[in-house]
């Protein structure tokens, strides 16, 4: 080797780069995959749904120097003469493709079968470089007509109906209705059927049918079968508003409604009124009130109003009723079918008004602050209206039994605060009230002595001060907390969240709260005052 | 054979284990109450410091250790304390203790102990509220103390308190109950253990259930009898030293006059100093005692205790 004048280290290294996979690459190989034949059946009788295939694959590695496609019919002898050939040279790189017409190299259309398409890449010397196979199926054969299962001609009382057929040979068909293809449905291909539930119109409705195989050959469209839709009367679900009402004359939910809706005249719409429970399965033991209707009624919603009266009009007593509502069907004919559906919706008569709220501590005589909390408790209510001075403050939402908290602002000097309870049926309680409160923001120092949450120490200057501070001590003279307000003003207000100065909560009990006021020249004057905690 | 000294020293062992082994008083976590916290043991306690426990020897006994009820003898006293006049604040007391036991004073023996000893108190607060209102604290105390040896005793006490006032919804009840030991470790030495409110709950009409902070408190005195003797305390609670304290009394004229002078750290929330100071006049069977404090960084700048006791 070294008398080729080569450094020693050259063969070693051509040798590592081999091993490693690194050695000098030689001419780049042409490689051909990825034959695919698309669509796999053709039908080329000209009619332009699917009269050839395309055939493809794709070059990689560099350009195939000579491509050989061949058509031979499957499972026929190899060795005798292809069909129709294919001879493609110098194919670049990327995705490469031609279209076969299914005719053989004398353009004569070849019969109906399965064909073998076999895609050769040879080198420049001709040896075999890659082979793929693909299979593509001839038929010009259009399926036999749909056989439609079932009456030729038929009247049904449901909206739905079961369009069912055999398809043969095909593998979907296309339904019509009224000569209109409307929906395309898959054909079963071990059973050869096809079915769908079909929504009807009303009236007449005209189906057809027709089918095609993969190939793109159609049948003949069937004979359109009629199915009548005749519309009978159907009783939509019912809801009565109020569902709690109070007949009591006092203009506030004194009656309660149902409408009942059906999409067909009806030759009996029966409404009537019975006491107790709605029944279910068990045994009906309601007893009837009164009849709000039972005749022939047009298509459409019908409202029923029920006053709370019974059939001779007295005013019922409170308890659980319901509606109950049917409308008689027909058959296909007219005749009248007694309705099996009927129809409840339950309601409660309540002329009974909730207790009074009663305030669960009594509301304070007088208070420094703008607004005062008061705990109301409502028994059997629903809402809780309070006023002051006459005006509505508030309406809030309660639970049965409740005790709300609720805010009301003050006006500066005496306000009247009244609360009343009402429930769902609209019955309004007693006023509870007045209770006055007195609002006024006098000069000092000032606190509820009963100090709980969100209270806070007031102080009321006759001159604009430049700071306060109100130190917290137990009894024992512990410090507690140090409420601070550097803001210059005349009046403060230091809210107390009932932590001491480690964020801990402090303990119910009484506390002296020492106040220095700073004013503007620098003067401070101090107080003390106490408070009790109850949290 | 244990000698007198070696007995001694077998109970301070079992105090120290006492010590050890009891339980921790409840957290703070809880917001205990700050209603109902009376400082127990009259002037004399006041003005040594103000957390005394091991020299009351009369029936003041009952509210700083139960257990010196078996040193107290028969003494009854009435107190008045002027703690803040701008909240008109003050406390009064009156308190009875009684011996039932036999006398079991050793030769020798500078205090006087009794086999078992009972004692009772009522107290009152009053407090005017921000807005013109009455506050007011009572409080009933029944205590009972055994003593096994002449130099070792035990105490209870149970109180059951009450708050008024003139303030709408303001009102609460509460019950509690305090524990004591206590030992002549030496002739001139004794300790004594007691933990006020180790058990007890308050109640605020309207409010909630709460604890009450127990306060453990350990003193150690010292004695030259006829001449002075001194107390210091250590105070835990709410899981902290909250409290170190002590004081002096002198007998200037010995079994006439006393002279008192102490200081307490007070080491809840911001730490303060709180000197005190005060005396004692005793006129055959009849006690006058006085105390002075002067806590500013906890609102209270001077305060006043005056008691008068008598021994029967």
């Amino acid at each position: 080797m070294l008398r080729f004048g080569l450094p020693r280290f050259v063969l070693p290294a051509f040798v590592l780069f081999a091993l490693l996979g690194l050695a000098p690459a030689g001419p780049a190989r042409a490689d051909v995959t990825g034959l695919r034949a698309t669509p796999s059946t053709i039908s080329p009788n000209g009619d332009g749904q699917r009269d050839r295939t395309v055939l493809s694959w794709t070059v990689a590695g560099g350009v195939a120097d000579s491509i050989h496609i061949t058509v031979r019919r499957s499972g026929s002898n190899p060795l005798l003469a292809p069909l129709r050939t294919f001879l493609l040279t110098a194919r670049p790189v990327g995705r490469d493709s031609l279209e076969w017409d299914g005719r053989d190299g004398g353009g004569s259309l070849l019969p109906d079968t399965l064909y073998s398409v076999r895609l050769t890449e040879r080198d420049n010397t001709g040896a075999i470089v890659a082979e793929a196979v693909v299979a593509v199926e001839l038929d010009t054969t259009a399926p036999p007509v749909p056989v439609i299962a079932g009456p030729a001609d038929t009247a049904v009382t449901d909206t739905s109906y079961a369009f069912a057929g055999i398809a043969a040979a095909a593998d979907t068909v296309i339904l019509f209705r009224a000569g209109v293809p409307f929906d395309t449905l898959a054909v079963d291909l071990e059973s050869q059927s096809f079915g769908i539930n079909v929504r009807l119109a009303e009236g007449d409705n005209l189906l057809a049918v027709q089918s095609y195989d993969r190939g793109y050959n159609f049948s003949p469209q069937t004979t359109a079968i009629n199915v009548r839709y005749v519309n009978t009367p159907d009783l939509a679900s019912l809801r009565a508003l109020p569902d709690k009402f109070s007949p009591n004359g006092d203009g506030i939910l004194d009656s309660t409604r149902v409408t009942a809706t059906i999409d067909a005249p009806t030759s009996r719409l029966s409404v009537v009124i019975r006491k107790g429970a709605l029944v279910t399965n068990a045994e009906d033991t309601s007893l009837p009130v009164t009849v709000l209707n039972d005749a022939p009624a047009p298509a459409g919603a019908h409202v029923f109003v029920w006053d709370g009266r019974d059939s001779v009009g007295t005013v019922v007593g409170d308890g659980a009723y319901f509606f109950r509502v049917f409308a008689d069907s027909q058959d296909v004919s007219g005749a009248a079918i007694p309705s099996r559906v009927r129809r409840t919706s339950a309601v409660t008569v309540d002329n009974t008004p909730p207790a009074a709220p009663t305030i669960a501590s009594p509301a304070p005589a007088r208070t420094i602050r703008g607004s005062v909390i008061l705990r109301v408790k409502t028994l059997f209510a629903d809402s809780l209206f309070t006023r002051r001075d006459g005006t509505l403050i508030s309406h809030v939402a309660t639970a049965a039994i409740a005790t709300t908290d609720v805010s009301v602002p003050l006006a500066f000097g005496d306000n009247a605060i009244t609360f009343q309870a009402s429930d769902l049926a609209g019955n309004k309680s007693a006023v509870a009230g007045p209770f006055i409160v007195r609002f006024e923001t006098p000069v000092g120092f000032h606190a509820p002595e009963r100090f709980g949450r969100g209270d806070a120490f007031a102080v009321n200057l006759t001159a604009p001060a430049r700071s306060v501070v109100i130190e917290l001590f137990t009894l024992r003279g512990q410090p507690v907390r140090r409420l601070f307000s550097s803001q210059s003003s005349s009046r403060y207000e230091l809210p107390w969240d009932l932590d001491d100065d480690a964020g801990r909560s402090v303990g119910d009990g009484p506390y002296v709260a020492r106040l220095r006021v700073t004013f503007s020249d620098g003067s401070v004057e101090e107080s003390k005052a106490a408070v009790v905690v109850v949290k | 054979m244990i000698g007198r000294r070696g007995s001694r020293l077998v109970l301070a062992a079992a105090l120290a284990g006492t010590v050890a082994g009891l339980p921790t008083p409840r957290s703070a976590a809880a917001a205990p109450t700050a209603a109902f916290e009376r400082p127990g043991g009259g002037p004399r306690a006041a003005a040594i410091g103000g957390h005394s426990i091991v020299l009351p020897d009369d029936d003041y006994a009952l509210g700083a250790n139960p257990a010196r009820l078996a040193f107290a003898g028969r003494s009854a006293s009435a107190q008045y304390d002027r703690i803040d006049p701008a909240v008109d604040l003050w406390r009064g007391r009156v308190g009875l203790s009684l011996p039932i036991g036999g006398e079991i004073t050793e030769p020798l023996q500078t205090s006087r102990s009794h086999r078992a000893a009972l004692g009772a108190a009522l107290d009152v607060l009053n407090l005017t509220l921000i807005e013109g209102s009455g506050y007011r604290e009572s409080a009933a105390t029944l205590g009972f103390a055994a003593a096994p040896s002449a130099i070792l005793a035990f105490g209870v006490a149970g109180h059951y308190e009450r708050a008024t006032s003139d303030a709408d919804l303001i009102a609460a009840h509460a019950w509690g109950v305090d524990v004591g030991m206590t030992i002549d470790l030496a002739d001139h030495w004794s300790a004594a253990l007691a933990v006020r409110d180790a058990l007890g709950r308050v109640t605020f009409d309207g409010g909630d259930d709460e604890d009450r902070a127990a306060e453990m408190t350990i003193g150690l005195a010292a004695r030259a009898h006829r001449f002075w003797q001194a107390e210091a305390d250590y105070v835990f609670q709410r899981n902290t030293t909250s409290a170190l304290a002590g004081g002096v009394e002198i007998h200037v004229l010995p079994g006439v006059l006393d002279l008192r002078g102490g200081v307490s750290r007070e080491m809840l929330g911001p730490a303060r100093i709180i000197p005190s100071a005060g005396a004692g006049f005793t006129v055959d069977h009849l006690r006058l005692d006085y105390a002075y404090r002067s806590d500013p960084d906890g609102g209270m700048n001077s305060q006043h205790q005056v008691a008068l006791g008598v021994r029967f």
